[in-house]
């Protein structure tokens, strides 16, 4: 089960997300933040004991993030280093050494510290 | 049959010839992860154990021209992909029948190495046991064991692979995970995967349950390109999946600059040679450049750097492997290596002795120097005919399992030191006496578990069976917590076969020994398992030949623990070199106790017996003068060589100790073979003859003779 919990702190929104983060509740996480990213200047996703996580999560995030960008909103993103979500990202291959095209590179979600 | 036939016959004939031994590994690790499999059915590395090991079978097997195996393997291998994928549970019933169809996967290999005969028919019982446990649907019906050509080709050497593959949009909806494939590409060999973000759309546009992701991997693997394709087999029809060799040409080998991040986008198709060649004489990274100038994608960029990194590190692996490779060499050729060594050291002792009878300074510099070598060479070629014990130890797992089921006992067998390494030759001898000790710690020492559980006891009993280094001595201990040995009973039995006298004074210690003796036994039934009594006493025979010893101990309602102490080598041997008149013998060193000696005061004699009295303790003593007829004259102050065998002490008379002696080996051959009490020979530094006595035969067959009169 996904824990979505929101908070408000004036012109940014606060979404905590725990459990599984997986297809079974993408539906709803996506629906969460594309109402935050419409509504909000900055939207700060926190990751906190995550206990299941598969890639629909990151490709989620990734898109997220592009909206974000378009609208010239901020996203960020803390906890990746919860243990599901950091081992998929490195299994997976999200971590990126040269960014997104669509994106400044050097704020790619899942730019790693070695890059090049 | 023209010559090509005849040389393709030849290179069939190596082929399978070099996977012999690959192929019973591979068994007796199939076996080995079964087993621990059983105790942790939800492992997912164990279950690619397993999966590896039958794949392996399947597609050397098939290699081999062995298409029982291939055929057999690959439907054993349909039920752990079922595993793999979610669609079936391990149940002891699996578990089961994948051994049994393990032991008829080896009775089909004795047969090919023509070593017995395999019962076909138990093959198709099998593989119908096993096919009534997919659940339907699953079997995989349109998949084919590897093709013998094909799997010819599955490479010993490892490959590196390049792989595309974009999956069905509604990929979840068939409820299989991508992410599970690419984690099923990490486990045959090293791979990385760089996820493919181009095609994801901002939130407006997305379709969160659908896949809108692609994958670029680079895979290293020796499982061949097969395996990597079995992977996408069921998705490559709704996906798209390309898979090209990697050319590492140039690349790999020692001194070749690493692939350049312009040769590997050139070589995916990514960019075409002059536009590389363009923008290579900037001063900029060529990765930015490119995604800078929108002439390459990022994400191919990314997923050319990390190939570029995998080969990099592939190139690290292979130096260090290198350095550390080993090759396989047929046994017959150590043993002949350590037969050459051990003349070696003889000659190395006459030339020592030769050397030190003269005066030349420049010769006792020479036979020093060849003492040190000979020496290091020794130790050297010692050591490569060790081996870990573990390597006999896994195979008890099963005998415990089976044992205990079929006597309706629960017990397990906990493996303590496998990486103790010791003579092969020890260890080729030694499992038929580890399987006596095994099953009568089943049958007599564990008992049921109601009758456990009354005693306060776990339901399960545990045997643990260990192995350490002692000097020169590897112990081997097999200890249960089973209902231990009636000391009791063992006295009242003996008296019975009249083994004691009914009021003998024996400690516990000699009483336990008493079950070594053959035909020795307390049991009131006569098992399957045991209780002929001759369990022990094959043990007994067995741990003598190793120059071994062993040890009992009892406690009534804890268990028993018996140690067996054997030497780390049978080739060269630690000895106590002893004269009598002209003749040299040789004790095993470790059988000595003491030495102390012969005075008239001291020696006495009981019957035909003749005792020395040691500090208080009545010792029987043998005079090897007499034993072996030697006729010179005795020396005016004899020397008594006292031994320990199984707790007892028994001396020795000789004429003179010379001391410590590295002993080299020899057989005697056939026509010696019936000599009781001598175990072999080996050869002194002046070219003598010295006989290595067989200590515990020499001290039983006294005995029978004493016992005869």
């Amino acid at each position: 089960m996904a824990v979505i919990r929101r908070e408000r702190d004036g012109n940014k929104e606060i979404i905590t997300l725990s459990g599984d983060l997986t297809v079974s509740h993408a539906r709803a996480m996506r629906a969460v933040l594309h109402e935050a990213v419409q509504g909000a200047a900055e939207v700060a996703v926190i990751l906190e004991r995550v206990t299941d996580v598969d890639v629909t999560f990151p490709q989620l995030l990734c898109s997220t993030h592009r909206t974000a960008a378009a609208l010239q909103k901020i996203l960020s993103v803390r906890g990746g280093e919860e243990a599901p979500v950091s081992l998929l990202l490195r299994n997976m291959g999200f971590q990126r050494q040269v960014g997104c095209r669509k994106i400044s590179g050097a704020d790619c979600l899942w730019r790693c510290a070695e890059g090049r | 049959m023209t010559d090509a036939d005849s040389s393709e016959n030849l290179d069939f004939n190596v082929l399978r010839e070099m996977f012999k031994g690959e192929a019973y590994e591979l068994v007796a690790e199939l076996e080995h992860a079964l087993l621990v499999l059983e105790e942790a059915p939800r492992d997912k590395e164990l279950v690619g154990r397993v999966f590896r090991a039958l794949h392996t079978l399947k597609g050397s097997g098939g290699a081999c021209g062995f298409d029982d195996v291939a055929r057999f393997a690959h439907e054993i291998e349909a039920v752990y992909d079922a595993v793999r994928h979610d669609q079936l549970e391990v149940t002891s019933e699996i578990i089961n029948a994948t051994l049994a169809a393990r032991d008829q996967i080896k009775a089909l290999l004795d047969e090919q190495y023509g070593q017995g005969k395999a019962e076909r028919e138990v093959t198709d019982v099998i593989i119908g046991r096993l096919r009534q446990l997919l659940p339907p649907g699953v079997l995989p019906a349109g998949r084919k064991p590897a093709e013998p050509a094909i799997a010819a080709a599955a490479p010993v050497r490892p490959t590196t692979y390049r792989i595309f593959f974009r999956p069905a949009r509604n990929i979840f909806m068939t409820g299989t995970d991508p992410g599970r494939l690419l984690e099923e590409l990490q486990t045959l060999g090293s791979s990385r995967a760089v996820a493919q973000l181009e095609g994801i759309p901002d939130l407006k546009g997305l379709d969160p349950e659908q896949c809108y992701l692609a994958w670029d991997v680079v895979l290293t693997t020796d499982r061949g390109i097969d395996a990597v394709k079995d992977v996408f087999l069921f998705v490559q029809e709704a996906g798209a999946v390309t898979i090209e060799e990697v050319d590492l040409d140039g690349f790999m080998t020692g001194g070749a600059e690493q692939k350049r991040l312009g040769d590997i986008l050139v070589e995916r198709g990514d960019i075409a040679p002059e536009e590389i060649s363009s923008v290579a004489s900037q001063q900029k990274r060529l990765g930015e450049i490119l995604v800078e100038q929108g002439l390459v994608h990022n994400d191919r960029v990314e997923a050319a750097l990390t190939e570029q990194q995998h080969i990099r590190e592939l190139h690290r692996e292979r130096q260090k492997t290198e350095a550390l490779s080993s090759i396989r060499v047929a046994s017959p050729k150590l043993d002949m290596l350590v037969d050459l060594v051990g003349e070696l050291v003889t000659v190395q002792a006459r030339l020592s002795q030769t050397a030190a009878g003269t005066s030349n300074a420049l010769l006792l510099s020479i036979a020093e120097e060849v003492e040190r070598l000979t020496a290091e060479l020794r130790d050297t070629s010692m050591s490569i005919r060790m081996l870990p014990i573990g390597t006999i130890f896994g195979k008890f797992k099963r005998l415990v399992r089976d044992l205990s089921r079929s006597l309706g006992k629960s017990a397990e067998l906990v493996l303590e030191g496998e990486e103790t390494e010791l003579d092969k030759s020890v260890i080729e001898r030694l499992h038929d006496p580890l399987v006596h000790i095994i099953r009568n710690c089943v049958d007599h020492g564990i008992e049921t578990p109601d009758e456990r559980q009354a005693a306060g006891k776990p339901r399960q009993g545990t045997i643990v069976l260990s192995a350490e280094h002692s000097g020169a001595h590897v112990l081997i201990r097999i200890r249960d917590d089973g209902r231990g040995m009636n000391v009791e009973a063992i006295r009242r039995k003996a008296a019975e076969q009249g083994l004691i006298s009914a009021d003998a004074s024996l400690a516990d210690q000699e009483l336990l020994s008493l079950v070594l003796l053959p035909g020795f036994s307390t049991a009131e039934q006569v098992t399957d398992v045991s209780g002929r009594g001759v369990g022990m006493d094959v043990v007994k025979q067995a741990i003598d030949g190793l120059r071994g010893t062993i040890e009992i101990c009892s406690r009534p309602g804890q268990g028993t623990t018996i140690t067996l102490a054997l030497p780390l080598t049978l080739a060269i041997i630690d000895g106590f070199l002893t004269r009598i008149g002209m003749e040299h013998f040789v004790f095993p060193l470790p059988l000595v106790d003491e030495c102390v000696e012969l005075s008239a005061a001291h020696a006495t004699s009981s019957g035909r017996r003749a005792l020395l009295t040691v500090r208080g303790e009545l010792v029987p003593f043998i005079r090897l003068r007499d034993r072996f007829a030697i006729a010179e004259s005795r020396a005016s102050v004899e020397q008594v060589v006292i031994t320990k065998v199984d707790g007892a002490r028994v001396g020795f008379v000789v004429d003179h100790i010379v001391g410590g002696h590295q002993t080299v080996v020899k057989n005697l051959g056939s026509m010696y073979a019936g000599v009781e009490g001598i175990s072999g020979a080996t050869i002194l530094g002046d070219g003598s003859v010295a006989l290595i006595l067989d200590v515990p035969k020499l001290i039983m067959s006294v005995e029978r003779e004493e016992a005869a009169v």
